[in-house]
Order: C-alpha cells, then structure tokens, then sequence
C-alpha cells in the first residue's frame, strides 16, 4: 500500500463535507485488515477480496479489467438520472466513472464496511472523487444515521431522477443492512414527495397562520418545560382509531397517574365519555380540524399544546390552557431566540406522530397506544363522534344515511388489505398505510418500551401488542402524580421579549422593500437586455450587457440566499419555487444555455418575489399590530 | 398424408390409420436396425417434435397430419452435424455468456440464474459433442494433436464448471462473472479453433 496515496486521499477527505463522518467512522474502532487481500488484476489495477471464512471468499472487482466492469456497471443502470447512490465504494471504480463520465448533479456513496473504506483510502489515488463536491460519503454509517443526514440534503424538486446502484459483494455481505437502507430512502422519499404535495395545497394556509397566531403564540410556556419531566413514568397516547371505542373506558383508571395525551381528533370523544387528557395536541391549519374544538372549548382542565400554524380559531375559541410547541418552521428562526424554548417536536403528516414525539420527549417509558388502528374497523373510520362524522354527515341526503357515506368512502380509499394471523381482513387506505410504516420505523428507533393497546388494527411490528386492561395491572405501580407535575411545569412565568421581536420584523420589512425596490428596477433592464441579446449565448454575452447580467443574477442568488425570507417565499408560493429550483438546476447543467433562457427564468420569479411582497407586507404590520396592543394591555 | 424419411418418400407397412406418431417411429426405427441410423428428427406438418419424448408422440395421430418427415441419422453424421452448427451454438454461448456476467455485475443475480439454466444445457450440448468426437472424427484425430487438444478442452470446461459451482455457493457474483466473461470466452476462442481444424483434418 501507498503512503503516499494514503496522504493525499487523506488530505482530500479532510476538505469533504463528509469528512468527519468518516473519519469519525473509521476511528471509532481500529480498522481490522485480517480479512482482506488486495492484489494486483490482469489490467495492473488493484482489486481487493474478502474472506468471510475460510470457505467464503468475496471479490469486490473483476479480477481481470475492474475499470472495464466499473464502466459497464454504470452503462447497465445510468439512463440520465441526476442523482445516484452508490450501494458499496469498493476501492471506488465505479464512483470514479460515474463522476467522470456522467453529468450527474449528486452521488451518494454508500460503503458499510469501514475497512473496505480504509483499503481504498491506502490503495488508489481517490482525491479527484473525494474533491468532486457532488459526492457525499456515508462510511460505516447504521441505515438511520444514513437516512438522517440523506434527509438534510436531498433537494426534493429532483428526487423523482433518483436511482440506486447496487453491488454485488456488498448486497451479499451487508443484505439487511441494505434492504433497511432502501425501505428508510423509500419512505424518506415518499416523506419529502409527501411534505411538498402538502406544502402546495396549505403552504399559504400555514404562512398566514403563523403570522396571525403571533402575538398569541410568542407568550406561551414551550413544551420544552415537559421534557424528561416523565421519564420512566407510562404515557398513554390517545389516537382517534375506531377501536378507541372498545377500551377508553379504561383511562378513568390511570387518570391523574399516567399523563395522558391524545390527538385533537379524540379530544370530543374522550370528554363525552367523561375523559379529560391531560394534554391534547394540534398542529393542522385546515379550517376542517378546528372542528374539533366544537363543543370542548371550555376545557381547563386540558393543556392544549399547539404549533404557530394551526388554524387562528383553535387558538382563539379555546379557552383552556395552552403551551407552544415547533416543528422549527414558519416564524420560529425569527423569534426563537427572543424567547425561552419552545420544545422542537417532529411531524409527519399526521398529529399522531407529533404526540408520539412529545411522549417520547418528556421521558415516557412504557408508551402506551389506544386507537392506533390505522386501519378502517366496523365500518368506521374513526372513532365514534369525531369531526370525519361530522364532515360525512355533511354528504348525507334524503337517499342515503352516514353508514352509506362511510362505506362509501372504504370502499373507494381501503384498497390496502392486511390478512390477520387470527384470519380476519383489515384495510386501510395509502396515507395511514405509509403512517404505519412511519411509527414501525420510529418504534424501531426509540429506546422506550412500546405497547400497542389498540386492541385492533395493524401496527404489528416493534410493539408489543397487549390489552389496554393487561397493560393497566402490569404498569399500575409505576403511577406518579401527574397534575402535580404539569402544574409545576406550565406555572413559571413564560421568558418572551416582544419588543425585540417587533424590532427584528421591522428589520425584515425594511430589507423586504430595499429587495421589492431593485427587483423592480431590474425588471425593465431585463426586458432591455432581452430585446438585444436574447439567442446570444449566455457564456458569450460580454460588455455592459454582461455586467448588468451579473448584477441581476447576483440579485436573484442574494435573495435566494436569504435564509427566512426564501424559507417564507418557499412556504408561501411553494408551487412556483418548486418548478423555479428545478428550472435553475437545469439552467445550470445545460451546455448552450442563452441570455434569454436565464432572465426570463429570472423575470418570472421577479415577478412572483413582488406578489409575495405584496402579500407579505400586511402580514407583518398585523403581526406587529398585535403585539404591540398586547404591550399595551400588558 | 406424405411420409419422408431423409427427405425420401416412405411406404410404411403395418401401420393402420390410427396409428401414432410414436408407433410410426417405431416401426421405421425397427426397419433402419443394422444401418446404426436411429430417427433424431420428427417434422409434423411443419413443427419440429423431439424423438426423446414418447408421451407426447404417443398422443398424436398421424392421420391428423398432411406431412411427416423423418430424419434418420448415425451417430457418426450427428456428430458432424453439431460440428458444422458448432459456430452458431459457440455464439449463442458467448451471448449468454455476456448477458449473465454483466446481470451479475449489477446485482441482479436472480435474472441471471434464470439464463445460467440455458447456459448450462448449451454446455452440456458442447460437451456432448467433444466426448462423441471420436465417433465422426477418429481418424483424423489419431493422426494429429487434436486429441490432445480435445481432452484439454473438455478438462478445461469441466474445470471452470467446478469453479463456477463453487463460486455459486459462495456468492461470489463477481467471480461467477468474471468466468463467464473471461475463462469461457477463451475456451470458446479455442473451440472455434479445434473445430475449424477438425472439419479441415
């Protein structure tokens, strides 16, 4: 081996962005060679064999022409895809083919086995690859650290161009490891195709919320507060399933013992049957979910703890307490640091999982789950008396009744069946489908015990599936007293400095006019240039005309720079920003890309920058407005 | 109905109406005894049938067909034969051969075990061939280096066969592969060299 080499493929890593996972990776444990054996291939090349026993030997390269298979590996599955991830490096042949003969924007290398990584490192010359800034290495990594990171760094306008490039050796020793890997990319990918779908239907919705639940929200005790307030203390999370039905009764037994904590879906049934949560969860922006809140407004008894962008009337018609949680968008880059934590809590599509993560937060162990179904039972959807009946109720006619509407509405979702060890069928429908897939995965991740008391549905794995009542008698003596707790917790006076808060949105609306004002200006130079120099290409364009280019570019790239300003504009038109981020990463890769194709590109999103502004100017001056009257009346 | 044997018109005797396929065969089989020809091809109105399955030959009536040719060989013709067509089969092997290691090289291993099953059966064919070359070819093989030559061929094969297998057992895709894509196409280079002298000899 080289040393040489080894120090400048070193000198590379160590400039990688990956870097310290690495590094980190292959130092955690020393590297053990004693399975390995590189030699020469006919072509002088090094391959390199692994010996799982003395029985069992791998090669991770053709031992006649490893370049030549590299070549032909990335032929057989490279049709134009812009992303690729690499499932085993190897000693890098076809990582090097791919970022050298391909136009690919993105190359995830995937290598399991820290060792094969080191080898490659002290055997070939990877520093152009690991220089290229379009690789990201994952070295050693578990599938959910892999997914972690991945997660951060995909751009979800081009995921649909993905593809996996499998090899053959590692499929054989790492097979698990790689088959887990692929479920959490798939389930990520659908987790981002699924955010941005949802981001284009309610993206105005959540941006508007935030601003008119400011003054409101800015004051509220964080969840943060709950954190480890419970640990090793059983929790109850109560979802709206349609078994919630069978065994809700059973709460009045852990009231005030465990902390129980349900979705806002469940919060009508469960005071109907004389139950209150201790705390009850909202986060979604729809006009529909503040429904839930009909009739149950005067609950005090009932922490509600709520995300800034939830629909204003929950926030104004319950009268209850309330605590702030984040999901770390909307306004939280802009106030957080003007007030106490507010206590960051995942979301994935459904309230659930919000629960789920605030259970988790504040230390629960074991996590208990009631009406879990995900899954249609007994011709319901839900359990009895949530706002879906209400909404049903809505379509029922003289000709038919809320069972008809019901039905109806299995018949056409419930596609996905599910065959019961006990012979019994259960469907469901795609959303709570890839929710189930969703909790398994997360149960599979969370150090708490897991006790899915649904008694029905089809959350089967990492759980441990017990009756609602078993599960009372076998956990009774870990009761603490809850409301104690809660009331320690929620009574300190909340930290929030609103008139720090109000001179930092003023600083925004200050820049936001000085953006509108050149934007503006830069419109009719545009239209200027592209009279001239439209076909010209753009890499050709020189003297005034080229230096008026660069200045408009230079505007576009700084406010796309502009972290809370385009992180809104992307809330906020998400379906323009979307469809402008996949033309500017195609703008980018094209070879003869002319005047015309950048500023018209440019121009339309000048454009769209000024309706945002139009828009978003009123909702700063009411944000402000408000809690400026709060000061007041404070 | 037209019966050929060799392309010859055949008047069968003994044989009624509704007679099969199967009893047909049997009858000429019985009269080329003593020529060493034994029947190796059956067309049925066009369609070729295989003498190695009686089931299915007993279930067809000849009497259902306009035409039925015979072909009646020796061992001895139906090695040259195979010698003859050998370019063709060495082709098709080397095609296989090809699609197998690059499936291999990408993963997709259930794909090509799929084809590894018609390599085989093409291999078995090959060496069929070579084991029975004495048979067409004794006399130029005595008087030249081509026996040696056909041994180290058929030792050759059997070898890379055991590899493969071990290979297999292993999962060892890469070697499987790199077998496949270099070994045997050696092997086949040299066949394609023994043949042409062969037929030349």
């Amino acid at each position: 081996m080289d040393k040489h080499i080894f120090e400048k493929n070193m000198v590379a890593l160590k400039q990688h962005g990956s870097a310290f996972f690495v590094i980190n990776s292959m130092a955690k444990q020393n590297v053990d060679l004693s399975s390995y054996c590189v030699e020469t291939a006919k072509t002088n090349e090094p391959f390199i064999t692994y010996s799982e026993s003395e029985n069992k030997i791998l090669a991770y390269h053709s031992k006649y022409d490893p370049v030549k298979e590299a070549e032909k590996q990335v032929k057989g599955v490279y049709s134009g895809q812009n992303h690729v991830m690499l499932m085993g490096f190897g000693l890098g042949y076809t990582a090097q083919n791919l970022a050298e003969n391909t136009d690919i924007t993105r190359i995830d290398i995937v290598e399991p086995d820290k060792n094969i990584f080191y080898i490659a490192l002290k055997t070939r010359d990877l520093s152009k690859l690991l220089n290229d800034k379009r690789v990201s290495l994952f070295v050693a990594m578990t599938p959910d650290e892999i997914g972690d990171v991945w997660a951060t760094l995909i751009d979800w306008t081009t995921i649909g161009e993905f593809c996996v490039v499998d090899h053959p050796p590692t499929l054989v020793r790492f097979r698990e490891y790689v088959e887990r890997l692929l479920e959490k990319i798939r389930y990520l990918c659908n987790k981002s195709k699924g955010n941005l779908i949802t981001l284009m239907y309610s993206g105005f919705e959540y941006h508007s919320h935030n601003f008119e639940n400011l003054a409101q929200a800015f004051e509220l005790p964080g969840v943060q507060r709950l954190f480890d307030k419970f640990v090793g203390v059983p929790a109850v999370l109560v979802a709206a399933g349609p078994s919630l039905d069978k065994n809700m009764h059973l709460l009045h037994k852990i009231k005030g013992k465990f902390p129980i904590i349900a979705v806002d879906t469940a919060l009508r049934q469960l005071v109907t049957n004389g139950i209150k949560p201790d705390i009850v969860c909202a986060a979604d922006s729809s006009y529909e979910n503040s429904l839930d809140f009909v009739g149950v407004e005067n609950e005090k008894d009932v922490i509600l703890a709520v995300e800034p962008m939830t629909h204003p009337d929950i926030f104004n018609v319950f009268n209850g307490q309330k605590m702030l949680m984040t999901f770390g968008g909307g306004l939280f880059p802009v106030y957080s640091e003007f007030r106490e934590p507010v206590g960051m809590l995942v979301c994935w599509g459904s309230i659930a999982t919000t629960v789920f993560d605030l259970v988790r937060k504040i230390g629960a162990d074991p996590i208990i789950f009631l009406g879990l179904d995900l899954s249609f039972a007994d011709g319901r959807l839900h359990a009895r008396g949530s706002y879906s009946d209400d909404m049903l109720y809505e379509r029922v006619n003289q000709y038919s009744s809320i069972e008809h509407e019901t039905a109806e509405y299995i018949n056409t979702r419930g596609k996905i069946v599910y065959n019961l060890s006990d012979g019994t069928k259960v469907y469901t429908d795609k959303s709570m489908n890839i929710y189930k897939d969703w909790f398994e995965d997360q149960f599979r991740q969370t150090d708490a015990e897991i006790i899915n008391a649904t008694e029905g549905g089809i959350v089967h794995k990492y759980v441990k599936r017990m009756t609602f009542s078993e599960t009372i008698e076998k956990y009774i003596e870990k009761a603490v007293n809850v409301s104690e707790i809660l009331t320690q917790a929620f009574n300190a006076p909340v930290k929030a400095e609103k008139e720090k808060l109000i001179r930092a949105f003023e600083v925004i609306k200050s820049s936001i006019l000085k953006y509108q004002s050149k934007t503006r200006r830069n419109l009719s130079v545009i239209a200027r240039i592209l009279k001239t120099h439209e076909n010209t290409l753009y890499r050709d364009v020189a003297g005034k005309a080229k230096a008026e280019c660069d200045d408009i570019m230079a505007l576009h790239d700084i406010i796309c720079r502009d972290a809370i300003l385009y992180s809104w504009m992307s809330t906020h038109q998400a379906k323009f920003i979307t469809k402008h981020s996949m033309e500017v990463t195609r703008l980018k890769t094209e070879k003869n890309v002319t005047v015309g194709h950048w500023l018209k590109t440019v121009l339309e999103f000048f454009v769209a920058f000024d309706r945002f502004i139009e828009y978003q100017t009123p909702l700063i001056n009411r944000a402000v407005s408000s809690m400026q009257a709060a000061i007041r009346s404070n | 109905m037209e019966i050929l044997l060799n392309g010859n018109a055949l008047d069968v005797e003994g044989i009624n109406d509704g007679a099969s396929v199967l009893e047909l065969v049997d009858t000429v089989e019985k009269a080329l005894k003593g020529s060493g020809r034994t029947v190796v091809d059956i067309i049925l109105d066009g369609t070729w049938y295989s003498p190695d399955n009686p089931g299915t030959l007993g279930d067809l009536k000849i009497t259902s067909y306009k035409k039925i040719e015979l072909g009646a060989a020796t061992a001895k013709e139906m090695v040259l034969e195979g010698f003859k067509d050998a370019a063709e089969g060495l082709t098709y092997l080397e095609n296989i051969a090809a699609e197998i290691s690059s499936d291999l090289r990408l993963g997709r291993v259930k794909e090509a075990m799929a084809e590894y099953v018609k390599f085989v059966d093409a291999i078995e064919w090959l060496v069929a061939m070579f084991k029975n070359a004495d048979r067409a070819f004794a006399a130029n093989m005595a008087e030249s280096s081509l026996e040696i030559e056909r041994e180290a061929i058929m030792k050759r094969l059997a070898e890379q066969m055991a590899a493969i297998e071990i290979a297999q057992v292993q999962e060892n895709w890469i070697e499987v592969a790199d077998i496949l894509e270099y070994e045997f196409s050696e092997i086949f280079t040299d066949v394609k060299v023994f043949v042409e002298k062969l037929l030349r000899a």
